[in-house]
């Protein structure tokens, strides 16, 4: 009988324990912050990490865990009795993380070879790319006849339903780490601009529109997001926050009223993507189940 | 009796109407209902008459009249402004138009029939007209006039032409209740009326002292308030670096290239010009085609693979003067110096090469405004002085200045939309008139404009943002005034919601305050404080504290705008 295993990487947002509850293996980012290195979540906290990361001088850094870090993950998911291995991550190109764990991939099917190991590129990033792995393994917690098609399917399904909407509170980290194109990035903040982002079919970072104002930033985003929801369907929302959960609160409110909101979450943002985010980002993503 | 008008005569006639209406500038102005130191009628339609004359006189009373009319109107339309002044300029084009090349001289019915026609062009210009206006005041006094064609004396015929203007135009306060409630009469119309009375003086062989006490025609470089726009070449915006997304393979058509063609060459045979049998031929064989043209003189100018083929076809109708040929692509390359970052994870390429041709202009006066505009994405600032009030030239070479096809317009200023939908017809770009009222619109406005949409797209947003947005100015008046209920005092500080008088205070800050109070009432969500050169930046802060504390749900932002006049803008959303 096959045993499933999901593996993802930190970037991926999920809370602990959510993780821990469902099952997921998680692969760290590695940080390099003021001289030193971190891997996310384990060696360096999301709460440490903004309340040191603003006073900083130095620029924080990511660099994606490398393929012997996959590996490792992988040969203990098989030593643990698991013959179906799954690994999903963010955009491949907005990180190498992806790669690495193609690379791991190989590796692994060197040593074994009857293990069937899936590296899924989701397209996305952050907890859209999380929501639709919980979504996979919840599969799996639910039904032992889940296949690893099963997983596939959903994750796909989640990753192309799933609309993800941006409020920066500010574009200059997100053009230091070059996940925004300049001319993109030329937006002011002036006049309380703000600009909302979201990500391409190709798994890029764009701007979709500028309003003033964060209030109006937020209605707007209900207005992108239902556009795309099924009036009246059940929907899955999760509200993103990198240090800000009470602009969290607000988005949350305003997103989920009059809505049918069957399964919500409030994600706080872990130093992977806070690194290119900046503190004070807020983000919503949501799809019709 | 007179019975025949000649160049030399019209020359003396225009000329005296012109002295005259300058002797009166500042009763015209005073007779504006709206007291806010900007847009005043009589500075705008002397400046625009002085630019008709200064055209008149350099082309001389030796030729016929038809060519004299023809110098005036080519001189009135460069150099209208606000309403008023291209209202004006096109009373002249329609006369003009109707008056023979060839005849050294017209007689009374030709005129009439002239003034008729200017009368026509003149409504047509305008979409909206208004009756109780210079429009009503020429519509009359040209109707009058043609009911006594029978007579074929001018001086009649301008006597006739001058008392039923000026009754018309005091029939003015019984058409448009914001004149009968001011008591006075229309500006424009009295502009006019005085422009007649000079014009008859002239025909009446009377020296200018018959008008009035000695006033020395001043010179005209001193009367035209230069906006900064000739000073400083228009200004391009590299922030952007669009030009950089533009590669030079991209550009299809090399040749930027512009000339004169003298149409009245006469030592050899030439085709006669028109400017659509021109246009045909001519926009196979470039793009960026503009044709300014009138009956001795046309001005093109288009980017092109083949100069060469172009100068030989323009040949046909005339000698070639002033002729400039640039290389496009060898003046790209030195813009695009500005290398491409190391490339990161994100792929630029796609991005850039969507970036379309657009270029953005905008009318303003204050230096800190300037940098506002272009970093939200304006290309080229069109200064429009202390009185915002540019002529139809002034906006023409903005336009021609930018290489973009796709061209968005924002007036930003009530008075300038007239002159800017008239510089659009005069243009073979597309230009879409945002018709921005104020500055502060104007601001709103831009933050719509996305340069990855399409001009429907992008005019479709920045409208939608005009509506959604509230505007707030203030200012000082500059006479006693009472509009609706308010008195208002020369000195008092007015304060304007979306170019409406709400509030009148003889303290600035509390009418700044004041007028906040009703911009920030109901749903409001944002507003940008822009001070003036007029303001220290802490009194302003003291106002972004007020809205601080009084609404402290309403996200601020204070910028410095240097504008002069307007003590405050401010953009609400």
């Amino acid at each position: 009988m096959a045993k499933i295993k999901i593996i993802t990487d930190s970037s991926s947002d999920i809370p602990g324990e959510v993780s821990r509850h469902l099952n997921i293996s998680t692969v760290p980012i590695k940080i390099e912050f003021e001289g030193k290195s971190y891997t996310d979540r384990v060696t360096l906290d999301t709460e440490e990490f903004y309340s040191r990361f603003e006073q900083s001088e130095s620029i924080a850094t990511t660099s994606q865990p490398s393929p012997a870090d996959f590996h490792s993950t992988f040969v203990q998911a098989v030593q643990d009795g698991y013959t179906q291995l799954l690994s999903v991550h963010l955009s491949s190109t907005l990180s190498g993380t992806y790669q690495s764990a193609l690379i791991a991939r190989g590796m692994l099917l060197e040593e074994y070879p009857d293990i069937e190991l899936q590296v899924l590129d989701t397209k996305t990033a952050s907890y859209a790319t999380g929501i639709a792995v919980v979504a996979a393994a919840k599969l799996l917690q639910e039904s032992e006849q889940t296949t690893l098609e099963d997983c596939i399917k959903i994750i796909e399904e989640y990753t192309k339903k799933s609309k993800l909407f941006v409020i920066p509170a500010t574009l200059k980290y997100l053009e230091r780490s070059g996940r925004i194109s300049k001319a993109s990035a030329m937006v002011g903040t002036l006049l309380n601009i703000v600009p909302i982002l979201s990500v391409t079919d190709d798994g890029k970072i764009g701007v979709v529109d500028k309003v003033r104002g964060s209030k109006k930033a937020m209605r707007r985003i209900k207005e992108l997001l239902q556009q795309s929801l099924t009036p009246g369907s059940p929907i899955s929302l999760a509200v993103l926050h990198a240090n800000n959960y009470e602009g969290a609160q607000q988005l949350f409110s305003i997103l989920s009223e009059d809505q049918n909101i069957v399964d919500s979450l409030i994600v706080p943002i872990g130093p992977a993507v806070g690194v290119h985010t900046g503190p004070g980002l807020l983000a919503a993503v949501a799809l019709s189940v | 009796m007179l019975t025949k008008l000649d160049a030399t005569l019209f020359l003396q006639m225009i000329t005296a109407g012109s002295y005259n209406l300058q002797r009166n500038v500042e009763k015209v102005n005073a007779l504006n209902v709206f007291p806010v130191p900007d847009g005043d009628t009589g500075t705008n339609m002397h400046l625009t008459l002085a630019s008709g004359v200064q055209e008149m006189q350099k082309a001389g009373s030796s030729g016929s009249i038809g060519k004299l009319a023809d110098s005036l109107a080519r001189g009135l339309l460069m150099g209208a402004r606000g309403n008023s002044g291209v209202i004006l300029s096109q009373l002249f084009r329609g006369f003009s138009k109707l008056v023979d090349k060839q005849q050294n001289f017209v007689n009374t019915a030709q005129f009439i029939a002239a003034v008729r026609a200017g009368v026509d062009t003149a409504y047509k210009a305008v979409i909206k007209p208004v009756e109780g206006t210079i429009l009503t005041v020429a519509k009359s006094a040209a109707a009058a006039a043609g009911k006594y064609k029978t007579s074929s004396d001018f001086i009649d015929v301008m006597r006739v032409l001058l008392e039923s203007a000026q009754k018309a135009l005091d029939e003015t306060p019984k058409q448009l209740a914001v004149l009968k409630k001011a008591g006075v009469v229309d500006a424009g119309g009295q502009g006019l009326v005085y422009i007649y009375e000079g014009m008859l003086t002239a025909l009446l062989g009377q020296s200018y002292d018959a008008l009035g006490p000695e006033a020395s025609i001043q010179p005209i470089s001193e009367v035209i308030d230069e906006p900064k726009m000739h000073e400083e070449s228009p200004l391009v915006v590299s922030s952007h670096n669009v030009q950089a997304g533009i590669s030079p393979d991209e550009i299809e058509f090399g040749y930027c290239t512009e000339f004169l063609i003298d149409l009245t060459t006469d030592y050899r045979p030439i085709e006669k010009f028109s400017e659509e049998h021109f246009c045909e031929t001519a926009q196979t064989l470039g793009d960026s085609l503009l044709i300014v043209a009138d009956t001795e003189l046309a001005k093109v100018h288009i980017h092109t693979e083949r100069p060469g083929e172009a100068l030989t076809f323009a040949q046909r109708f005339g000698d070639l003067l002033g002729i400039k040929i640039e290389n496009m692509r060898k003046q790209h390359a030195a813009l695009c110096e500005q290398e491409p970052e190391d490339e990161p994870i994100t792929n630029n390429i796609e991005d850039i090469q969507e970036v379309s041709e657009y270029a953005i202009i905008a009318v303003l006066a204050g230096d800190g405004l300037v940098e506002l505009f272009k970093s939200l994405g304006a290309n080229v600032i069109v200064g429009g002085g202390q009185s915002m009030n540019p002529s139809i030239q002034d906006l023409l070479s903005a336009i021609e200045s930018v290489s973009a096809n796709q061209v968005i317009l924002l007036p930003n200023n009530k008075n300038i939309i007239l002159t800017a939908q008239e510089a659009v017809k005069l243009v073979d770009k597309t230009v879409t008139v945002i018709p921005t009222v104020n500055i502060a619109q104007g601001l709103a406005a831009l933050v719509g404009f996305d340069v990855m949409n399409n001009v429907d797209e992008n005019k479709a947003s920045m409208l939608k943002l005009l509506e959604q947005s509230r505007s707030g100015e203030v200012t000082v008046a500059v006479r006693d005034a009472q509009i609706d209920e308010h008195t208002i005092r020369a000195g008092d500080y007015l304060g304007l919601l979306d170019g409406e008088i709400v509030q009148v205070n003889p303290d600035l800050f509390q009418a700044a305050k004041d007028l906040l109070d009703k911009l920030l009432s109901d749903d409001a969500d944002v507003i940008t404080i822009i001070y003036g050169e007029d303001v220290k930046r802490e009194r302003a802060e003291e106002l972004l504290k007020y809205v601080e504390t009084n609404y402290p749900d309403i996200e601020t932002d204070i910028q410095y705008g240097g504008q002069p006049l307007y003590y405050f803008l401010f953009a609400v959303e």
